[in-house]
């Protein structure tokens, strides 16, 4: 067990949670992510790691409540214990490619910190695009300016930022003549199916972190399987890190929404936190 | 009859009609967020502004009537471009990144389940998504852009009620649920709070729904266009597979329910509307039902006691019942009907007990009794919304009538003199409280001032204004706490003013099954009350002090209860939701009921159970091949018309039953749906 040393509200239904875990913060590499567990009857979440601090022994995630699950974890509170394992995955491969797009949405905007961090480090020019659909749900947007050579904003009501998504962003900078090597997208598997292919029209590799239901996050029990270039191939130790063009998006999506309708039913039955049992 | 032009459309609007009225019956489409069929006409959100030739001003069609000759245009692009501006000022504060997206179609059809978040920030996210007014209207306006700035008010999501769940940051402030807990439900729990722009919904003071006089019926949930107002348990429960019309078994007024199935299991219940007699229902049939009727604590599986009880097979449990009832001699066995079961099980349950030439037999119901019976034929037969005095004897308006008290909040609109007398949580409309020790005496007084004896003036008042005028008269269990004469006293009150008698039974089914002659018919006894000399027991329903002498007990319930521990034979009974029939109202209607999903476990309906046990005991009859008979028999039964001479009411032990209006079957609601254990917690403290 570890412990929650900050749980702070970032944006209405997104949450930090920073974990004291000096053994993970010593390890950790940017693209790799761990496996939440909320409570003794919640779920396995696989969590991009957004960011660790050696010295102080500490690595922070950021998510989305989307469910009983993350939203169990939401109500923990600084000092409260959860299980943890971290950190999982192959760590991206960081080199100088040239200028490097970097884009985030949803819980991205906070996780995609480390490779863009990491991408600049190795020389590259760092080009990052956030989105969400309105201003009020942006936010990490001072450390993730800091470190880019030029940021942009997309709301999808245009209330900050030009109005669209990270994919009319990128768009409009190969329409201006910007050269783009590669891009990285973290957001939701729908923001990163778009923008991968938004990248590929213009001819530019993509890569994203697919965060597929996962059980055991270790390659042994298959939960987690997707089809990339026609292969199937597990997202907790082959990846998360994936090329955006060969991914069979369709098949992710159906696979995200098996369990649709005991998603539903679980949250009716949140009872185990509120004392109001259905059945 | 008014002719008027809509649109180039020539219509011809009803007395009364508006012109949003005309032109909807005529299928012209005319956006409108505040107005809602239930509710009188509003003006709120002046989306609905048309032009009518010869009048200065835009004016609003649902607030204006169509008089003769008016010449209207609804779709013109002054007026669309109007509504544009309004309806995004509407949404600069309403989170609608989603409705104005360009890539909504797309990720609509991969984000198939809505993202269960605490906070509703766009359509993902919103439990209105598949059914949103706004984002109709945004459609149908052609709304692409949003030219204000974007503000989230970043209001506190109020979840410290039973069931409603608020989240006024999503509220358009249309002002709907005020309406209608106001002008409907006669509650006023919420009004709009604070001025201009920090204009809000709220309670007084703010404080939680629970303390506000909210009566929790859910009205303001069924008429809310956003998902500003939610049933928590049920929000994200999205679209059901199925619709099924069925009738609620929770109190006599029997509403017919919509009830939302998704994969055999209930989701959600709605008033049926319009269309079957109500748009508006109570806490327990609106929220109820869903924990009620899928509670872990039904009853699966037939057993029968082999020194304990054992799971059997339903043939074996049936023989085995059998066999228990030989043992005995006839008027050593009671059989106790629970007013939760509907007509078939009640007809049976009374066709066994004769068959077996037994007449102990009762309602497990304080009210059910032959001279309760005998009131509703005592006087006149009007609706209680049409009447010009309502007196309500006895009873408590949020459980046991809160549906009738609608109609009793129209008379009262509608000029009627409403009279509480003996009422908890009587109504702050009521224009007479009358808090009597003893609702029997005054009845006594009442039926004397109105035969011409002297009185004191407040009965003497109260004599004349039952004198002149239509006189409803509800009257519940405060009327029969004595030993019936107050009874008695209420049908010379009621048979004196011509006054139509309600009797708010404590029991669904009372009626239904006082009509089936489910009472001892004269040599027997009321079970009940009084067990002398019985050592079996047939039971449908959970009964408080059973003596010692009764030897065997024959449970044919619906959830577990200690009563387990003493049963020899228990037979695991369907839930009304789970059955068909019939029952009657406390207004004397016949209301149908439709499975909504397949029996609990191994359960069956209890006519099913009975129709068995006729069998196997080997009486002629028995054999059903379905309801549709059963229905038939015990129609024909109810229209016989002479009912048995009934019993005497008085007299036996005294067995304190726990408030039927509290129970389903003789089981605590509250015991299986905590949320309406905090309830009804409140309004004890609130009376006390």
């Amino acid at each position: 067990m570890h412990e929650i040393v900050a749980m702070r509200d970032v944006a209405p239904n997104v949450h930090e949670l920073v974990i004291d875990a000096p053994d993970v913060a010593a390890k950790a590499q940017p693209g790799q992510f761990a496996v939440v567990i909320p409570d003794e009857l919640g779920e396995r979440i696989p969590m991009s790691l957004a960011g660790w601090d050696r010295d102080e022994g500490t690595v922070s995630i950021f998510f989305l409540e989307a469910g009983v699950s993350t939203m169990k974890l939401a109500q923990h509170e600084a000092g409260d214990e959860i299980d943890f394992m971290a950190p999982l995955g192959t760590p991206a491969t960081i080199k100088q490619y040239g200028t490097v797009f970097v884009g985030g949405g949803c819980y991205g905007v906070g996780a995609i910190y480390p490779i863009l961090a990491a991408m600049k480090e190795a020389g590259n020019q760092v080009i990052t695009a956030i989105e969400a659909r309105s201003d009020f749900l942006l936010y990490n947007e001072s450390k993730l300016r800091e470190r880019s050579d030029m940021f942009f904003r997309a709301t999808s009501d245009g209330s900050i930022g030009s109005r669209g998504k990270v994919k009319d962003v990128l768009r409009s900078l190969v329409e201006q003549g910007e050269t783009i090597d590669r891009c990285y997208f973290m957001g939701c598997t729908f923001m990163m199916m778009v923008s991968s292919r938004a990248a590929g029209e213009h001819g530019i590799p993509s890569f994203v972190y697919l965060n597929p239901l996962m059980v055991d996050a270790t390659g042994m029990c298959g939960v987690c399987r997707v089809t990339v270039n026609g292969e199937t191939r597990f997202a907790c130790v082959d990846g998360p890190e994936f090329p955006g063009s060969q991914v069979d998006w369709e098949e992710l999506f159906h696979r995200k929404s098996q369990y649709a309708p005991y998603e539903r039913e679980a949250y009716r039955h949140t009872c185990r936190l509120r004392g109001d049992r259905d059945d | 009859m008014a002719s008027v032009t809509i649109d180039g459309q020539s219509i011809e609007a009803g007395e009364g009609e508006t012109i949003l009225d005309a032109a909807e019956r005529a299928d012209i489409f005319i956006p409108t967020l505040c107005n809602h069929p239930d509710l009188p006409a509003f003006g709120g959100c002046r989306m609905c502004l048309v032009k009518v030739e010869g009048m200065g001003s835009y004016v609003p069609a649902c607030s204006t009537p169509a008089r003769d000759g008016m010449v209207i245009h609804s779709d013109i692009e002054e007026l669309n471009r109007l509504r544009r501006n309004i309806l995004e000022l509407i949404l600069s504060e309403h989170p609608s990144g989603c409705i104005i997206c360009d890539d909504r179609e797309l990720c609509f059809d991969y984000h198939r389940a809505p993202s269960k978040a605490g906070r509703t920030t766009g359509c993902r996210f919103c439990p209105e998504k598949d059914e949103c007014d706004l984002y109709d209207i945004a459609a149908s306006l052609d709304i692409e852009d949003i030219r204000l700035p974007i503000e989230y008010r970043e209001r506190e999501v109020r979840r410290d009620d039973p069931f409603i769940e608020r989240d006024y940051n999503l509220c358009i402030l249309c002002g709907r649920c005020v309406r209608v807990c106001d002008e409907i439900r006669g509650v006023h729990a919420v009004d709009f709070v604070n001025r201009g722009h920090e204009t809000t919904i709220g309670t007084a003071f703010q404080a939680p729904l629970l303390d506000s006089g909210c009566i929790f019926c859910g009205a303001c949930i069924d008429v809310c266009p956003t998902g500003a107002l939610s049933e928590r348990r049920m929000k994200w429960g999205g679209s059901p597979e199925q619709r099924i019309t069925t009738t609620c078994m929770l109190c006599p007024v029997g509403c017919s329910i919509e009830v939302d199935v998704t994969r055999d299991r209930i989701l959600n219940v709605h008033a049926a509307g319009p269309g079957h007699g109500t748009t508006q229902l109570c806490v327990k049939g609106r929220f109820t039902l869903p924990a009620l009727m899928q509670h872990h604590e039904r009853l699966a599986r037939p057993m029968v006691r082999d020194d304990v009880l054992k799971a059997a097979s339903w043939d074996d449990a049936i023989g085995a019942a059998a066999e228990l009832l030989r043992r005995y001699e006839p008027h050593e066995i009671g059989f106790v009907v629970s007013p939760g079961m509907i007509n078939e099980g009640g007809y049976m349950l009374r066709k066994i007990a004769h068959a077996l030439e037994c007449d102990n037999v009762g309602v497990a119901s304080g009210m059910a009794t032959a001279g309760a019976l005998q009131t509703i034929t005592s006087g006149g037969s009007i609706d209680i919304a049409s009447a010009d005095v309502v007196l309500l004897l006895g009873v408590d308006l949020r459980i046991t009538t809160a549906v009738l008290a609608v109609s009793v909040y129209q008379a009262k609109k509608n000029g009627a003199r409403v009279v509480t007398i003996g009422c908890d949580g009587a109504p702050r409309w009521a224009d007479h409280a009358i808090a009597t020790p003893s609702v029997p005496n005054f009845l006594d007084g009442l039926q004397a001032a109105l035969s011409g004896e002297a009185c004191n003036n407040d009965v003497a008042t109260m004599a004349e204004h039952l004198q002149n005028g239509s006189v409803a008269i509800l009257y519940g269990p405060g009327v029969m706490a004595d030993d019936g004469t107050a009874i008695a006293s209420l049908a010379g009150v009621a048979s004196s003013c011509n006054g139509t008698v309600i009797p708010c039974w404590d029991g669904a089914n009372v009626q239904g099954l006082l009509m089936l002659d489910c009472l001892p018919g004269g040599h027997g006894n009321n079970p009940v009350r009084d067990m002398t000399g019985l050592k079996a027991l047939y039971l449908t329903q959970p009964l408080p002090d059973i003596p010692e002498h009764v030897e065997t007990i024959i449970l044919q319930d619906v959830y577990t209860s200690n009563l387990l521990e003493r049963a020899d034979v228990v037979l695991p009974a369907a839930s009304f939701s789970e059955e068909q029939g019939s029952m009657l109202t406390c207004t004397g209607e016949r209301r149908i009921l439709q499975p909504c999903t397949t029996p609990a476990g191994q359960s069956r309906p209890d006519w099913d159970i009975l129709s068995r046990l006729g069998v196997a005991l080997g009486c002629d009859g028995f054999a059903y091949d379905d309801v549709a008979a059963v229905t038939e028999e015990a129609m024909d039964h109810i229209a016989g018309g002479k009912k048995r001479p009934g019993e005497n009411d008085a007299g036996g032990e005294e067995r304190m039953l726990p408030d039927g209006m509290l129970c389903y079957r003789g089981h605590a609601i509250g015991a299986k749906v905590p949320d309406f254990a905090r309830l009804v917690e409140q309004w004890r403290d609130d009376d006390a």
